[in-house]
Parts: structure tokens; sequence; C-alpha cells
């Protein structure tokens, strides 16, 4: 692939590491002397010392047929505008940046950046995904996904706080792996009662996470 | 009354700002920096927003959706040209009139409903003016 790379110290060069590995043709843009040199000594590459975010920029390095650029400057609109020259007026195909305004990324992608990267963003859906928006449940992901250990603290007014573990007809797809109960950790049989501020932690398949927590949570009559 | 929405206040923002406020027309002026209203002259009537106006709800508060024209005069060109496609593409705006000093850049802003403003051209213009009468 032909690769464009603009802007961004270190940052930049880990791309630059990534891609030279695997035998890319790249193309270093830089607007910063001391960021530009950098990125030359520590990656033996030419870096073209040039304002980014200018057309005559990427025209002086004829980047007509480049697969994609990847632009790291610091301000989200000059990636817009890094992005959109590559794209718009040298017909570059793809376009990924990085972006510090979480709520860009939807607006860069309406607007024709393939990938706009943003660290807040990806944070929060990953946040999202690891676990439910509830103070009183923690979930744990494993095997890509698949398998899922979820935490929930019994409040008094759940129906099984009180109740004897045997005595709980709980979905078929949930197991009760441990109880937490200050400061102890208790392995469950039959007969062990669960009580008000226990901790359970269950082990389920993902897909049956939500059926789980819906069980749990009912209130007691 | 019309509403016109001034991104930037920017010389030229506040120009048009006073133009607005004489001709009756209901201005709004948006601008990060707080101190650069103090550019605006003192009768200017409108308002005055202070946020960062990349941002589409914050422009959405300031009017952006009953304003007939918006006039993006910030002293930067890219953030002119993200600024024009934002509102081109998540608003109706009949007008966006936008500032841009780099006359490379042009192509980046949207055809539809957006106009040029190039404070280069219109100096080459004046310039090829004077150079006329000198003959």
């Amino acid at each position: 692939m032909r690769i464009i790379i603009s802007g961004g110290d270190k940052q930049a060069d880990f791309v630059i590491r990534e891609f030279k590995k695997t035998g890319n043709t790249l193309l270093v843009i830089n607007g910063d002397e001391k960021e530009a040199n950098y990125l030359s000594n520590q990656n033996e590459i030419d870096v073209q010392l040039s304002d980014p975010s200018k057309v005559f920029s990427y025209r002086e390095a004829s980047i007509e047929g480049f697969d994609l650029i990847i632009s790291l400057l610091e301000k989200d609109e000059d990636n817009f505008v890094a992005c959109s020259i590559a794209k718009k007026i040298f017909g570059v195909k793809k376009a990924i940046c990085t972006v510090q305004n979480p709520d860009n990324v939807q607006l860069f992608e309406a607007m024709g950046i393939d990938s706009p990267i943003s660290a807040s963003y990806l944070l929060a859906e990953r946040i999202k995904g690891e676990s439910n928006i509830d103070s009183l449940i923690k979930t744990l992901s494993l095997e890509h996904d698949k398998i899922a250990i979820t935490e929930i603290r019994i409040k008094k007014d759940y129906a099984i706080a009180g109740k004897v573990l045997k005595d709980i007809s709980f979905p078929q797809a949930c197991n009760v792996c441990c109880i937490y109960r200050d400061p102890t950790v208790i392995i469950p049989r039959g007969t062990t009662q669960i009580l008000e501020d226990d901790t359970l932690v269950f082990a389920s398949s993902t897909i049956d996470q939500d059926e789980i927590l819906t069980f749990v949570k009912r209130k007691g009559a | 009354m019309e509403t016109v929405l001034i991104i930037g206040a920017s010389r030229l923002g506040a120009s048009i700002a006073s133009y607005c406020s004489q001709t009756g027309i209901n201005a709004i002026i948006v601008d990060k920096d707080k101190e650069s209203f103090k550019k605006v002259d003192p009768s200017f009537s409108g308002f005055f927003v202070e946020g960062n106006a990349t941002s589409l709800p914050l422009l959405k508060r300031a009017g952006l959706e009953k304003a007939k024209e918006v006039n993006v005069v910030t002293g930067d060109d890219n953030t002119n040209i993200f600024l024009a496609c934002l509102i081109e593409r998540f608003s109706k705006v009949p007008y966006i009139n936008v500032r841009l000093t780099d006359p490379q850049k042009e192509v980046l802003l949207p055809h539809e409903r957006v106009r040029l403003i190039s404070p280069s051209s219109l100096a080459f213009d004046l310039y090829k003016n004077l150079r006329e009468k000198e003959r």
C-alpha cells in the first residue's frame, strides 16, 4: 500500500514503524522541524517538512494514486482539511484521522472521512461493551466476549435475598461461582443462604447475561 | 425579524455585526474568546454567544436553525472549511458565507448554498483596478 502520514510525533513514530515492517510505501509530512527530524532519525526515512494542512504540500509530494492518508494533527479541523485535500483533490482512496472531540467521530464520518478515531470515544464504547451502566453491577468478558462474569450486589428487596440456593430456580444458563460476604469468600453449596449485601458472582454465556440480571433483580413480595 | 449568525468575532465579523445592527437585522456573534467581543462596536444591538462553534449543539443553541444567513469568518481557514461543511450538511440555512484566505482550498467547500468571501482575490481585483487607472 502507498500511505501518507501527516503530522503527529509519538503516534506518527509508532504508525511509521508498524507500516514500514510490512513493506508499504510511506510518505511522511510534518510541519514541525523538530518532529520531522525526530521521525526521520528514528525510522531512517525521508520526512517532508511542510504544513500538512496545505494543498501545496501534497502537490509537492505527488500523492495521486495513494491508497491511504493517516492524519495525526492536533486540531480536529486540521485533520478534516488534510483528509479532505487528499481525498477530494488528489483522489486518495481512504482517510483515517485522530479526533480530540469524541462528538466529531460521527460528524466526520457523515462528511466523508472513512475512519475518524477518538481515544475517548473508543474508551466509552469499550466501557459500554464491558459493563452494564449500573453502579451495582460489574462485568468482565472473556474469550472474545463469549463468556461473561457478572458481579451483582444483593439488595434487601430482591426476591432471592434471604433464600437458600437450592430453593431458587435460577435460569438454566446461570451458575453462581462464588459469593463475597465481607470479609470472606464463600464457595456456594445448595444450602448456602443468600443475604443482603452479598456480592454474587455469576459465570454465563454473554447472551444470557441480561436474563440473569433480570432474574436476580426481581423484587420480592 | 431576519436573523444572521456570525461565527468568529474577527475584524470582518465585527464589521458584519455593526452592519446588521444599523440595518435592523438581528445578529448573533459566536466566538470562543470573550475578549474578542470587544472588537465589536458598542452600538451593536445583537447577542454574543461564547463557545466553540465547531460544536453542533452550541450552534443550535445560538440559533442556527432560525438563521437566514450564516457568516463563517473565523481567522482560521481550516476551521472555516470544517464549519461550512458541517453547517451545509446538518442545517437548512439558505445562505452560508465563508471567508477563506487560501484560494487553493476553495475546492474543499460544498457547492450548495455556500458562497466564498476571498480577501486575497478581492485585494487582487482592487490592485488590477488601480493598475488600470495608471494608464
